[in-house]
């Protein structure tokens, strides 16, 4: 028996019809950053996204009103001695700060809790919950960023230009973001959680030392040019996310001990 | 059906599975070697935590890694080391995991009510988790990897923690299910999956050792197992498997490529043909012990 098959390719006409009749059999629909936002809180819900994160908003709460009392006899004794460009480096400098904890307490907690690996395996994954937060800690920390400058500008006898108030800490804030996307992107998740805090701690420290001439350029640089920036900042923010979602990254957050 | 294809991993430099090429169908397939052998890695690469240096895995025949979350769908999962939020009761925390999965909340909760009886656990379902014993937070593990019904069950290290009669309870629920899903379990127990294994896949030396029968492994023993009384002096080529205590005395359990002297005969089991083939590991555990 010959049970060689004679192997006949299709033809081009051939091809091309089989090709469209899989296109209109298959209901094709090209998965977007923009679709998987909406099936997220149309099927889990707004509620699921800090869940168990109760305690570290708590926490972070806490924190950055300690923060604020500490900074506040500081910043009279700046507007006092008119050194307007410090508060305004000070701004700068701390507005990421409630992003920052949100995004790391919560990661690290959920590796204290050895529930990252497990979330990672599920529909709605780690990785797309950790977009979605960070979507939403962008908006609180706005409303957090607004509100504290507004309280700032009122203690501080209306003085300062909320306007650029305002700026700075979007840009800041959005600076912070972005450049932690980019990081995400180039350092694997098994030890992002505790590289990228040092390399922040370490660019702090940079800006902390060369305080003077920042606070010199963010206080001279005029207001149109830091909204633009804050404006492309928020886009490319949306442009990074979009690239996260769709990145394929290794989940791992330890390797075998193999 | 799941098909690894020549599947390789590497960490930096050093390779940790070399070319592994499997085929699951329904049914338990218990994945048996010692700590370290790359059992975990395995598992990580077919939940997509990791992704192969080379080779793929296909699910239905397409790639895993662009299923994306159509593939974590139907995908269970029980991690080595299971996480759990203390201060939440299972109830809660199966409803976040369900809520995550996308299921219909009438459903899940339906689901959870279910899973929590099969697991033993309806009695506390609402009590918080942080007061549970280890075995209870197994179990909450195990209820959870089943909540969405998954096709594809991936139990890591799964009876950890359980009593003996918990563990029995486990392996007739694991067999239960394995009717219609695919069951990869993994574990160095040999009793958690002689019985209820359709196949067992072992690594040696981070290649695909063997993937067959519980007792097509038993078999390549056969005639190699030996009991021997106490004070038999053991040759270098021989090995000690076990001892036990019976109305003859003390008894050695040893392979042996040459029936010894003043030895019996045994019927070999699937603990005396892992301890065989994985011997070389077994003796360097054994040195270490004696150190």
């Amino acid at each position: 028996m010959n049970r060689v098959r004679k192997n006949s390719p299709l033809t081009q006409n051939e091809k091309e019809n089989s090709i469209t009749f899989i296109l209109k059999e298959v209901d094709l629909q090209p998965a977007t950053f923009r679709s998987f936002l909406r099936s997220y809180f149309q099927e889990v819900g707004f509620r699921y996204l800090f869940w168990g994160m109760g305690d570290i908003l708590f926490i972070i709460g806490l924190l950055l009103i300690g923060t604020g009392i500490m900074y506040f006899s500081d910043f009279h004794y700046s507007l006092e001695n008119d050194y307007s460009n410090k508060v305004y480096f000070t701004v700068f400098m701390a507005s990421p700060l409630c992003y920052a904890l949100l995004y790391f307490i919560g990661i690290w907690k959920e590796k204290l809790l050895g529930t990252f690996e497990l979330k990672m395996t599920l529909r709605v994954s780690l990785k797309e919950l950790l977009i979605l937060r960070m979507l939403a800690f962008s908006g609180i920390s706005l409303l957090v960023s607004v509100g504290t400058n507004i309280f700032i500008w009122q203690l501080l006898g209306q003085e300062l230009s909320l306007m650029r108030l305002f700026s700075l800490s979007f840009t800041s804030l959005f600076l912070f973001a972005n450049i932690q996307l980019l990081l995400e992107y180039k350092i694997p998740i098994h030890y992002s959680y505790w590289v990228t805090p040092m390399i922040w701690g370490v660019v702090g420290v940079l800006l902390i030392w060369q305080q003077e001439k920042i606070a010199q350029l963010l206080f001279y640089l005029p207001l149109s040019v830091v909204s633009g920036i804050v404006l492309g900042l928020l886009f490319l923010f949306m442009y990074l996310l979009r690239h996260n979602y769709f990145m394929q990254k290794e989940g791992t957050i330890t390797y075998a001990n193999a | 059906m799941l098909m690894l294809n020549n599947v390789s991993k590497k960490f930096q430099s050093s390779p940790v599975l070399e070319d592994i090429s499997l085929t699951f169908e329904n049914g338990v397939y218990g994945l048996l070697s010692p700590n370290g052998a790359g059992k975990t890695t395995l598992l990580k690469l077919i939940t997509t935590l990791l992704f192969p240096t080379s080779g793929e895995i296909l699910w239905n025949g397409q790639a895993i890694k662009e299923l994306g979350a159509d593939y974590r769908g139907i995908l269970g999962y029980l991690p080595q080391s299971f996480g759990y939020y203390g201060n939440y009761s299972p109830t809660r925390f199966l409803k976040y995991i369900a809520a995550l999965q996308k299921m219909n909340k009438r459903e899940a909760e339906k689901k959870i009510d279910e899973l929590l009886e099969l697991v033993a656990l309806s009695e506390v379902k609402n009590k918080k988790m942080k007061r549970f014993s280890g075995g209870m937070i197994q179990r909450v593990g195990i209820a959870q990897a089943m909540l969405n019904n998954p096709k594809l069950l991936i139990l890591d290290e799964p009876t950890t923690g359980l009593d003996p009669k918990e563990r029995v309870r486990f392996r007739n629920l694991i067999h239960r299910l394995a009717q219609d899903r695919i069951v990869i379990l993994s574990t160095h127990i040999v009793s958690d999956v002689e019985t209820i294994a359709k196949q067992i896949i072992m690594i040696k030396n981070r290649h695909l050792y063997c993937c067959e029968t519980p007792s097509q492994i038993t078999q390549s023993v056969q005639g190699k197992i030996f009991e021997v009384p106490a004070g038999y002096a053991l040759t270098p080529e021989q090995l000690l498997l076990s001892e036990r205590e019976s109305h003859e005395g003390h008894l050695l359990r040893i392979a042996s490529p040459v029936a010894p002297k003043e030895g019996v005969e045994v019927r070999p089991n699937l603990e005396d043909a892992f301890l065989y083939i994985y011997r070389d590991e077994v003796g360097a555990v054994a040195a270490n012990h004696s150190i």
